[in-house]
């Protein structure tokens, strides 16, 4: 596999219909509503990743996208065909929508072969078809193997390879990175957005992980509560979110309560532009935060936690409040030092 | 019988139930699982209904002083077989668990072993080698010396019972033992406490549930065992009911000596499982290597003589009973022919209830694994109910049943195989139910997102994932059907005749060649599942 450099979505996307569309799609367990109202559209050949918490609801939505749940109310159209609402609900087998499960769900019975071509229809064509998908996840000289004779990694393709190999639709991943080591995880990754992106497959994809999120998808969606927050590109999404609690989800942020007045708010930090009147919140990401020796500097460091490749430096301001800042692994700041204060950007939300 | 739990693990079934909330069973699932425990209900629901009737009791005319003596000879049997049952498995499990008692591996096994034996084979081996006719008798009067008394009473009871029921006690406590936490040990007595006292303070009260639990499982037993005290001529409630049969034109005292020996049951059972419940929870990280303790000289030779003496007791006599009778049988001209007949009867019956049961659990393994909810718990804890209770009782329930309302099924193989589906159910279940829950979900779910419909997922992955499973279970319920004996006597077809009743009608009758040979044919059936066991190298 090799690395890549960029990713382009391809650029063929269907003007007829996307390839999913739902529109107020709503599941109840009981008196708990997983889902509700839930609005999303995925363009053909893109990526778009299902981002929340646990127990937003994310993968009750992927599989009510899948048929594994019936949904209260909504609509859910695939590739411009209405697989469920009120009335309808077309069986998982007849969607042509592929599943990666979060524990691969190999059939433990069959070879790595067999797996793979389990749904594809027999016929002469069968053969090549897994050859050709054994081929393009890499996985040559395994076909033979039992599920559990393969390692994570190994096991992983398999499960995508399968899924790839009746050429779904779609195809939805249920958090399939989380039982991945951490230093093996970032490689699947890569692979997989390569596998897919080679594939030209339209895929969903749930996790809890932001920066899996952000650097595997075209977009994601965030979700809390059963429902979309916001759906956006991966920078839009980090730079401008709708609001402090997704802002906060997405990174690393300080929060300033202030008081916003003639375009201008005023807190600890210093005084920032800002749309809002009233109440506010000012939202400042580490990343942003520059700081500099200085003897006459306003603000005292604090705290100092040194990771290496960077280090997060925790700064005592004159009003009394803490702001933190990342920084590369060059200044050497030490509790006490007075230093200089410099802020790329803020975020404000209402307060 | 056997060691069976209900699966109540907290972890799995709320892992489970977190993953299955919501999915709704296909439509014919329920009705076929309700279906399947229709004949645990029967009885169940019966003698509930005869224990809680508005009226109360119809005593038959049974006097208050005769189930007091019904009530004391149970309950001093009960407790004194417990008791000793108790101290003989703690210490053999002790010994081979933690001591450096040597060959403790071999000793272990050989402690479980006695479980091939079941209690009423035990008591005709009692019989057969004691008294006038008996083995020992013959040996003893070969080297010119006298005999030895007849085994029957209360000291031949409470040895019979204990000596095969200790085992379940040992397979309860090994885990148990080995489970203990060395590190809380090393703690108490880096404390300064004295052996004695991390002994009380500490293992103690970390084995009381467990040892508890045991308690009340083999009480159970010894109340609800018929075959024993029936042969050795104790009188128990068991005994009595069937006393009460014979030659009765009423069926009134019978059911009540049930009805109350059901309460007593219900209350067991119920104790049983609270005590299980409030299990307290063990350390989940594998633990690590226990010192085992020094027995010195003298600690090893008394250990090993009790190792010996028990295992002469509980299997060698046993086993060497029954082959002197089978061999001195075969000697006179007699065959493996005499008990043909009861071999293919038994063979017949215990089949069809391994495939009808094995068969019935199938909806209620599907319904309790993948649709959790209150409904399936309710279906599954019906099922369990029947296999709790004493089987005398079962087996009147039906022949009380089948004489008021089916006459046409009084005394036939299909009333038989009925109520061996009510008793054995919980067998198949546990074993289908394993399989099943080795299966995730999410096998089917992407076998379904591959394409294939509800009946193609089942035919290529649930079913060859979970059949070795279903087998597994039919098999259990063959051998134990196999060994059944109360049930088997109330409702077989008068003249009908299984391996189990043959050891218990020739015994009766000092035909001991022909009980021991059809008792050596059981107790080689009942080897086969231990061996299974070790084969599979879990250390019994």
């Amino acid at each position: 596999m090799s690395d890549l450099a960029s990713i382009q979505p391809s650029s063929g996307a269907d003007t007829d219909a996307p390839a999913i569309r739902a529109r107020g799609l709503t599941k109840w367990f009981g008196t708990v509503a997983a889902v509700t109202g839930f609005d999303l559209d995925v363009a053909e050949g893109t990526v778009t990743t299902l981002l929340g918490p646990s127990g937003s609801g994310k993968t009750t939505a992927l599989r009510l996208i899948a048929g594994f749940e019936r949904p209260d109310a909504g609509t859910l159209d695939i590739a411009g065909q209405r697989m469920a609402d009120l009335r309808v609900h077309v069986a998982p087998e007849r969607r042509r929508v592929g599943m990666v499960f979060q524990d691969y769900a190999l059939f433990p019975h069959l070879t790595v072969a067999a797996n793979i071509g389990f749904g594809i229809a027999k016929g002469p064509e069968r053969k090549g078809r897994v050859a050709e998908v054994i081929e393009m996840v890499g996985l040559g000289d395994l076909e033979d193997r039992l599920p559990g004779e393969l390692s994570g990694g190994e096991q992983q393709r398999v499960a995508l390879a399968r899924a790839l190999a009746p050429a779904p639709t779609v195809i939805l991943l249920d958090e399939p990175f989380s039982n991945l080591d951490a230093d093996l995880r970032g490689r699947v990754r890569r692979e997989v957005r390569q596998i897919l992106s080679d594939a030209g497959t339209t895929a969903v994809f749930v996790t809890h992980d932001q920066e899996e999120a952000l650097a595997m998808s075209d977009h994601v969606a965030v979700m809390r509560n059963g429902a979309v927050l916001q759906v956006a590109t991966p920078t839009e999404l980090y730079r401008r979110p709708a609001d402090a609690w997704t802002a906060r989800f997405l990174g690393d942020a300080d929060l300033f309560a202030g008081r916003a007045a003639d375009g201008m708010v005023s807190i600890g930090a210093g005084t920032f532009p800002t749309d809002l009147t009233g109440a506010v919140v000012v939202m400042i990401r580490p990343e942003t935060v520059r700081l500099a020796h200085d003897p006459d500097g306003p603000a005292v460091v604090k705290h100092r936690e040194y990771f290496g490749h960077d280090q997060l430096v925790t700064v005592s301001l004159p009003d009394g409040s803490s702001l933190r800042s990342r920084l590369g692994p060059g200044p050497d700041l030490e509790p006490g030092n007075p230093v200089a204060v410099a802020i790329d950007e803020v975020l404000t939300f209402p307060g | 019988m056997t060691v069976l739990r209900a699966p109540t693990d907290p972890a799995v079934t709320e892992a489970a139930r977190s993953v299955l909330k919501g999915r709704t069973a296909p439509r014919l699932l329920t009705p076929l699982a309700l279906l399947a425990v229709v004949p645990a209900a029967i009885p169940t629901g019966f003698l509930v209904w005869t224990v809680v009737r508005p009226g109360g009791f119809d005593a038959g005319g049974f006097t208050a002083g005769r189930l007091l003596e019904l009530l004391v000879s149970t309950g001093w049997l009960v407790a004194t077989v417990t008791f000793t049952a108790l101290a003989l498995g703690m210490t053999t499990a002790w010994l081979t668990t933690r001591t450096d008692l040597p060959g403790r591996r071999t000793w272990s096994t050989l402690a479980a072993l006695p479980l091939v034996i079941p209690s009423y084979v035990g008591a005709l081996t009692l019989l057969a080698s004691s008294g006038n006719e008996g083995m020992l008798t013959q040996m003893l009067r070969s080297v010119g010396l006298g005999a030895v008394p007849s085994f029957t009473g209360f000291w031949a009871a409470w040895g019979a019972l204990s000596l095969w029921n200790f085992p379940f006690v040992h397979l309860l406590a090994v885990p148990a033992l080995r489970r203990l936490d060395p590190a809380l040990e090393e703690a108490a007595s880096g404390l300064g406490a004295s052996r004695w006292r991390t002994i009380t303070t500490i293992v103690i009260p970390q084995l009381k549930p467990g040892l508890t639990g045991a308690a009340l499982l083999v009480s159970l037993y010894v109340m609800s065992d018929f075959g024993a005290v029936s042969l050795l001529r104790y009188e128990t409630f068991t005994r009595a009911i069937y006393t009460q049969l014979r030659g009765r034109l009423t069926l009134t005292p019978a059911l009540f000596l049930s009805g109350i020996l059901v309460i007593i049951a219900l209350v067991l059972v119920f104790a049983e499982q609270r005590s299980r419940g409030r299990t307290v929870p063990m350390v989940a990280r594998p633990p690590r290597h226990q010192r085992p303790i020094r027995l010195g000289a003298r600690g090893t030779v008394v250990g090993l003589g009790f190792m010996t003496v028990l295992v002469i007791a509980s299997l060698g006599m046993p086993l060497l009973t029954l082959g002197w009778w089978a061999v001195r049988g075969s000697s006179l001209g007699n065959s493996a022919a005499i008990i043909a007949g009861e071999l293919v009867n038994s063979v017949g019956v215990a089949g069809g209830a391994a495939v009808l049961t094995a068969i019935a659990a199938l909806p209620v393994a599907v319904l309790a694994v993948r649709h959790a909810n209150r409904t399936s718990r309710g279906i599954e804890s019906v099922a369990w109910a029947a296999y709790s209770l004493p089987h005398i009782a079962v087996g009147l329930a039906f022949l009380v049943i089948a004489v008021r309302l089916l006459p046409a099924i009084y005394q036939s193989i299909p009333l038989l195989l009925i109520a061996y589906v009510a008793l054995f159910l919980p067998l198949a279940l546990a074993s289908t139910e394993a399989g099943l829950r080795q299966v995730p979900a999410s096998l089917e779910e992407a076998s379904r997102s591959l394409g294939m419909g509800q009946w193609r997922t089942l035919r290529l992955v649930t079913g060859p994932l979970v059949w070795r499973s279903i087998v597994a279970g039919g098999a259990l319920v063959f051998l134990t059907a196999m060994k059944e004996l109360p049930a088997t006597l109330l409702l077989r077809p008068t003249g009908f005749q299984t391996l189990a009743v043959e050891v218990w009608s020739a015994s009766s009758e000092l035909f001991y060649t022909q009980a021991s040979v059809a008792a050596l044919v059981l107790v080689g059936l009942s080897a086969v599942p231990l061996f299974v066991l070790v084969a599979r190298g879990l250390h019994v």
